[in-house]
């Protein structure tokens, strides 16, 4: 039994799968951060020009 | 028998007639129970394929082709022979290429609607954590001693509850158990309304259960809808190269759906197309499982572990929005986090159904519906991270 393969990939694997879909959850929450302050700047400047 | 005329009877072993019984009960489910139909009808009649002697339709072999094809023209005579059936051509060419689980994740991408997860971007963390019992199952599984390391991933990756890359991994790492597992997988995701439940309400007061959430997310525009897909692609491709076949296909597909442009695409991936291909894998995949291989102690294990890996994985889930809560001021129900699991879209239904029990007020199925989504790409995402790690 070879325990250091089954740290390395449990652990490890279950360590960089939490890592990389919080990244993921952070790269949608930052685009949609800009797609929405984008929208809303965009429907200020209408306004201001009326 | 009878001269030159040879019949199978003489042919057939208890155990081959043992697979024909469990080839009747799923057809038996598919059709009377309407569990995973498109599914288990297939699987059932392709076990009764396989386990037909001197049948051609299916000459199960371990390694591939069960004879010599080097030219086209030498595989077409050999099925002609019936050294080859055409469910061992469709088997090499269609699933061990992995061709048939990606071009049907495909047309799963083009039926998922992403906008609950992108309201709520922290259903990743349920998705991820409720990747916990693809790693508890793969320990308890190679330490089992029944499992090679690449067999026990496989295993393992049952818990995240999504066909696709359940085959994509066991046909790059252990094609040898394509069938149990498969098997094993599809029937338990139909079987979530029963394995979810007593898990949830182990872990939760009914307090937590009760937990209101507000009916309504936030608004998605059009323009996230269609930045999603192609973003989590470039940087989960970026993150985990080895996942690409995967996330690249269901996001394509979802990509197919939210663009606007192509309606006629997205409806023919997640309709017709999808099924043809769900069936073709159900046939092929029933058609790996002769007697020799289904009937050992390893396909009782996976049975027995796969029911572990879908309690930790609803576990994880539960764990996480529970821990999430500590620092919320806003209280999330952590039934939600049970959803990670991904089996879409049964266990959101699941979590809207309990939620309801403990509170009639209670509305958390599209709450639910965003750690479900995300887990279906945390899913892919561990695919990818095993293959790279084991292959």
């Amino acid at each position: 039994m070879d325990w250091g393969l089954i740290a390395e990939i449990a652990g490890g694997g279950f360590g960089v799968t939490i890592l990389v879909l919080v990244i993921l959850s952070v790269v949608a929450w930052i685009v949609g951060l800009i797609v929405q302050k984008t929208r809303g700047a965009a429907k200020e400047t209408p306004a201001k020009d009326k | 028998m009878f001269g030159l005329y040879e019949t199978a009877f003489g042919s057939i072993t208890w155990g081959n007639v043992l697979m024909f019984f469990i080839a009747g009960l799923l057809i038996y489910l598919g059709i009377a129970r309407k569990m995973e139909p498109i599914l288990l009808i297939p699987i059932g009649f392709g076990i009764l394929a396989v386990n037909l002697p001197i049948g051609g339709l299916m000459v199960y072999s371990a390694g591939g082709f069960p004879a010599e094809v080097s030219s086209l023209g030498g595989l077409i005579q050999a099925i002609g022979r019936g050294e080859i059936g055409l469910l061992n051509v469709l088997y090499t060419y269609g699933i061990e290429s992995e061709v048939i689980p990606l071009l049907i994740f495909l047309g799963v991408g083009a039926m998922t609607d992403f906008r609950p997860s992108i309201a709520r971007p922290i259903s990743f963390l349920f998705g991820a954590t409720a990747q916990l019992g693809v790693f508890i199952v793969f320990i308890i599984a190679y330490a089992s001693g029944l499992f090679t390391p690449n067999e026990a991933a496989c295993v393992g990756i049952i818990g995240g509850s999504d066909g696709p890359p359940t085959v994509f991994l066991t046909a790059a790492l252990a094609p040898r158990l394509l069938g149990p597992i498969t098997l094993v997988a599809y029937s338990y995701m139909a079987l979530v309304p029963i394995l979810q439940p007593p898990v949830i309400r182990a872990l939760t007061t009914r307090k937590q259960r009760a937990i209101v959430m507000k009916p309504q997310l936030r608004d998605v525009s059009k323009l996230e809808e269609i930045l999603f897909p192609i973003v989590i692609f470039l940087v989960a491709a970026l993150l985990v190269p080895k996942s690409v076949p995967l996330i690249g296909m269901f996001m394509f597909g979802n990509l197919l759906k939210v663009s606007g442009v192509t309606d006629r695409l997205a409806q023919a991936a997640g309709g017709v197309f999808i099924d043809v291909l769900t069936f073709l894998l159900g046939l092929t995949v029933g058609a790996l499982m002769p007697a020799s291989v289904f009937l050992t102690g390893q396909t009782l294990a996976i049975i027995g572990l796969a029911i572990v890996a879908f309690a930790f994985g609803t576990a994880g889930g539960i764990w996480a929005a529970q821990l999430v809560n500590l620092f919320l001021k806003e209280k999330i129900n952590p039934m939600i986090g049970a959803a990670g699991v991904s089996a879409v879209p049964m266990s959101a239904r699941v979590v809207q159904k309990m939620g309801q029990q403990a509170n009639p007020r209670n509305f958390l199925l599209m709450h639910a519906m965003g750690p479900n989504m995300a887990g279906a790409v945390a899913t892919s995402v561990v695919a990818g991270i095993l293959l790279g790690m084991l292959m």
